[in-house]
């Protein structure tokens, strides 16, 4: 597969993806926090157990995780709350309307200059991560 | 090349062509960035101090915070009745909540700073959403932009093109996808993520959103303001798009 042009400008495009896309959060979660705790240089293990972060509210739904800290590392994130969809603010006006017409897609490889996606989940995650990191003191 | 500026938890870049002159570059992102963090310090609902927090609280009012803050709630209550209640900034418990729309209302406020450096054109980004200005890198001096997999955000379904009066594009999506089957009902059908594009990032957030809570009505009712969108649905493994009639593939 042919990568986009932003994929290829290095370090600082690829932390830009990293925080910007919002990768499933139990997919990337382990390796993007995992470096994060390499570079406080926390050698002590005084901090090693379980920390839970702060449940944060988001449009879809509540983020909460939880880190687990062994010899001053972080070795395991997991999301002990997940979002939901919110249905309580779905009315819609009915008024005539234009058409949408369907297709079926297929994944493809192009070359781009941006991709556009959906990463809500971001901030609530990235909250909940940071609330669970200043508990644990790294 | 590519600049980034950091708030909000969240990374913003500015794509320009390399031949911007690097220290009016360096000055232009100072002063954005500190843009987004004083609209992170007002309006931040994961802050207790902020302005929102502060009126969540009940310890001030819009009328004694910042215009910002009243400007921010007019346009949200604007787009709630615009979209029929399917973008909405107050949360069930009555809370105001405007974190929807801005990240991407922060993006637009500083749209003429990047204007005045001396490029051709810019896109300004940030997780997934996108503005444009002038002319882009791509052939016919355009932006090409792809559309995220809803459930793989490195691989892309489509490629659109930003340019000319097309100068944004912003895409929401539902967290929970996997395994997820959004059938029709009777009420239209649901969608796990949304693209919006438009000539205002701030409308085509609001209308993203309200698509990926609104379903069809709303992806149809968005149309009604000039917007065009694609709408995405999983169905047995596959990607099933309804699309307005002005939404264009590149190739």
């Amino acid at each position: 597969m042919k990568t986009s042009r932003a994929f290829m400008v290095g370090g600082a495009a690829a932390a830009a993806l990293t925080a910007g896309w919002a990768l499933t959060p139990k997919d990337s979660s382990t390796s993007a926090y995992a470096s994060t705790s390499d570079s406080t240089d926390t050698s002590s293990s005084d901090s090693d157990g379980t920390y839970t972060g702060e449940a944060v509210q988001t449009r879809y739904g509540v983020y909460q995780v939880e880190i687990t800290v062994s010899g001053g590392e972080v070795t395991d994130v997991t999301l002990v709350q997940e979002g939901e969809t919110d249905h309580e603010s779905e009315q819609i006006k009915s008024v005539a309307l234009p058409e949408l017409i369907q297709e079926v897609l297929d994944t493809q490889s192009s070359d781009v200059t941006y991709v556009s996606g959906a990463s809500f989940t971001s901030e609530g995650f990235a909250q909940s991560v940071a609330d669970a990191f200043d508990q644990a003191g790294l | 090349m590519i600049v980034s500026a950091h708030a909000m938890a969240m990374e913003f870049t500015l794509h320009v062509d390399d031949s911007v002159d690097k220290d009016v570059l360096a000055t232009t992102m100072d002063h954005v960035e500190r843009d987004l963090i004083w609209v992170d310090e007002v309006f931040s609902t994961f802050k207790e101090d902020s302005c929102i927090s502060r009126i969540g609280r009940g310890e001030t009012t819009v009328e004694e915070c910042p215009p910002a803050v009243a400007q921010v709630l007019d346009m949200c209550a604007e787009y709630r009745d615009a979209t029929g209640g399917a973008f909405d900034a107050v949360r069930p418990d009555g809370r105001i909540d405007p974190t929807g729309i801005v990240k991407t209302w922060a993006m637009e406020r500083v749209r003429w700073r990047l204007d005045s450096l001396p490029v051709r054109g810019w896109m300004w980004g940030c997780a997934g959403d996108a503005t444009v200005s002038g002319q882009g890198p791509d052939d016919g001096r355009v932006w090409r932009v792809g559309i995220a997999h809803p459930e793989s955000r490195f691989q892309s379904v489509g490629t659109v093109v930003l340019g000319g009066r097309r100068t944004a594009i912003a895409t929401s999506g539902t967290t929970i996808h996997a395994d997820h089957i959004w059938p029709t009902t009777d009420d239209g059908a649901r969608y796990v993520q949304a693209s919006v594009v438009g000539d205002d990032l701030v409308a085509c957030d609001a209308w993203a959103t309200a698509i990926v809570a609104g379903g069809e009505k709303a992806a149809l009712a968005a149309q009604e303001h000039g917007l065009d969108v694609l709408a995405l649905r999983l169905v047995d493994g596959k990607v099933l798009a309804d699309r307005s009639p002005g939404w264009s593939w590149a190739a």
